[in-house]
C-alpha cells in the first residue's frame, strides 16, 4: 500500500509508509497489529482516515488517489489472507 | 502377496492423507475463529468435509452417496475460499468469471450425486459418464484456486514482502495444480472392478497412483498453511524488511508537505 500511494502521490516510499500508518491510527488508535486488519478495515482506512489526511495536504486529484488504492487493494487482497494465517 | 503388501502401503498412505488433511481443517478453523477470518473458516469447513465423507464410507461403511455429498460440501467451500480470497470487489469481469466457476462447481457437483443415485437406485452403470463428468470438476475447483494464487503471486512478486508469504502462494499454486489431475486414473480402472482392488494390478496401480497424489497435495498445504516460526525464520533469513526513520506526526506531515510542494513546483516548470 505505501509503495502505491507512493507512487500517486510521487513522494517517497518512508514518507508514503508513514502516512499509511498514522492513517491506521487515526481508524483504530495504536495498539491494533497491522496483522489483525482485515479487507473491511483497510477499506476504511483508505475512504475515511487517508482521504482525511490528503484532504488536509491538499492534494489536488484525492478521488483518482483513493480509487487507486482501493483498485490496489482489491487486486491484492489475498496477501491480507496470506499474511494473516 | 506382494499385491497386499502394496496394497497395505496405499492404505497407510490413504490413512495418512486423511489425518493430514483434517489436521490442516482443524489448525484453519481455530485460526479463522481467532482471527475472524471468514474465508479461512470456509477453507476449513472444505477441509474437515472430506475427511468425514471419506471415513464415514470406508470406516462406518455409509453409502458412496454419503462420501459423495461431503465431496460436494469440500469443493464448493473451497471454490467460495478462492473467490472471497481473491476475487471480493473485484471488476466486473473477474467477478462475473468468479461467479459462472462457482455456478459451474455446484452443477456438475449436483450432477455426480445425481448419477451416483441413478446408479444406486436403478442399478443402471453410469461410471464412465460420471467419471467424464468429475474430471472437470475438480479440474476447475483445484486449477481455479491454483490459477488465482499464481496471479497474486505474480502481482505482488516485487512488492516488499516476507518471503514465507510468497512462498505460500507458490506452494497453494503448485500443489493446488498437482490435485487437479487427482482422478485422471479414474478414466483407466477397469469395467466391474472395486476400485483398489488388491487381485487386479491395474486397478491397485491407479489405487496407488492417486492416493500417492493426495498424499503430496495434502503434505504442500500442511506446510503451506501450518508452517512452523523456524521454518518462516530460515525462509527469512536473507530478508531486510524496510526500516523506516522514526518521525513524529508533525515531523512526518512536514515532510509529506515538502515533497508534495517540490511535486507541484517540478510540475508547473
Amino acid at each position: 500500500m505505501g509503495e502505491n500511494l507512493a507512487k500517486n502521490l510521487n513522494i517517497s516510499p518512508p514518507a508514503a509508509r508513514g502516512l499509511i500508518k498514522l492513517s491506521i491510527k487515526d481508524e483504530f488508535g495504536p495498539f491494533k497489529p497491522m496483522t489483525q486488519l482485515n479487507y473491511e478495515d483497510f477499506r476504511a482506512i483508505i475512504t475515511q482516515s487517508l482521504k482525511k489526511r490528503l484532504l488536509n495536504l491538499e492534494v489536488v486529484n484525492i478521488e483518482d488517489v483513493i480509487s487507486n488504492m482501493l483498485e490496489d487493494l482489491n487486486q491484492n487482497q489475498s496477501v491480507i489472507t496470506m499474511a494473516g494465517v | 502377496m506382494l499385491d497386499d503388501v502394496l496394497y497395505n502401503i496405499f492404505v497407510i498412505i490413504f490413512v495418512i492423507f486423511i489425518v493430514i488433511i483434517l489436521s490442516v481443517g482443524v489448525f484453519l478453523l481455530l485460526r479463522g475463529l481467532q482471527i475472524k477470518m471468514n474465508n479461512i473458516i470456509i477453507a476449513s469447513v472444505g477441509f474437515i468435509s472430506l475427511p468425514i465423507g471419506v471415513i464415514g464410507y470406508f470406516v462406518f461403511n455409509f453409502s458412496g452417496l454419503f462420501q459423495e455429498v461431503f465431496v460436494y460440501i469440500s469443493f464448493i467451500m473451497t471454490v467460495l475460499f478462492t473467490n472471497k480470497t481473491f476475487y471480493k470487489r473485484r471488476k466486473h469481469g473477474f467477478r462475473h468469471l468468479a461467479n459462472w466457476i462457482q455456478l459451474i462447481t455446484i452443477i456438475l457437483g449436483f450432477i455426480q450425486i445425481l448419477l451416483l443415485s441413478i446408479a444406486m437406485v436403478f442399478g443402471i452403470n453410469v461410471y464412465y459418464l460420471r467419471v467424464s463428468l468429475d474430471f472437470p470438476y475438480t479440474f476447475i475447483v483445484f486449477n481455479w484456486l491454483a490459477w488465482s494464487a499464481f496471479k497474486s503471486y505474480k502481482n505482488l512478486k516485487e512488492y516488499d514482502i516476507e518471503p514465507w508469504v510468497k512462498l505460500r502462494y507458490k506452494l497453494i499454486a503448485f500443489f493446488s495444480f498437482i490435485i487437479s489431475f487427482n482422478n485422471l486414473p479414474e478414466f483407466f480402472q477397469p469395467k466391474g472392478v472395486h476400485w483398489g482392488d488388491s487381485e487386479n494390478i491395474i486397478s491397485l496401480i491407479l489405487f496407488g497412483v492417486t492416493v500417492i497424489l493426495c498424499v503430496i497435495f495434502a503434505m504442500g498445504f500442511l506446510i503451506a498453511w501450518i508452517m512452523p516460526n523456524c521454518f518462516k525464520k530460515k525462509i527469512n533469513k536473507n530478508y531486510k524488511p524496510a526500516q523506516d526513520k522514526e518521525y513524529s506526526e508533525e515531523e512526518l506531515m512536514k515532510l509529506i508537505k515538502e515533497q508534495l510542494d517540490q511535486k507541484s513546483f517540478s510540475d508547473s516548470q
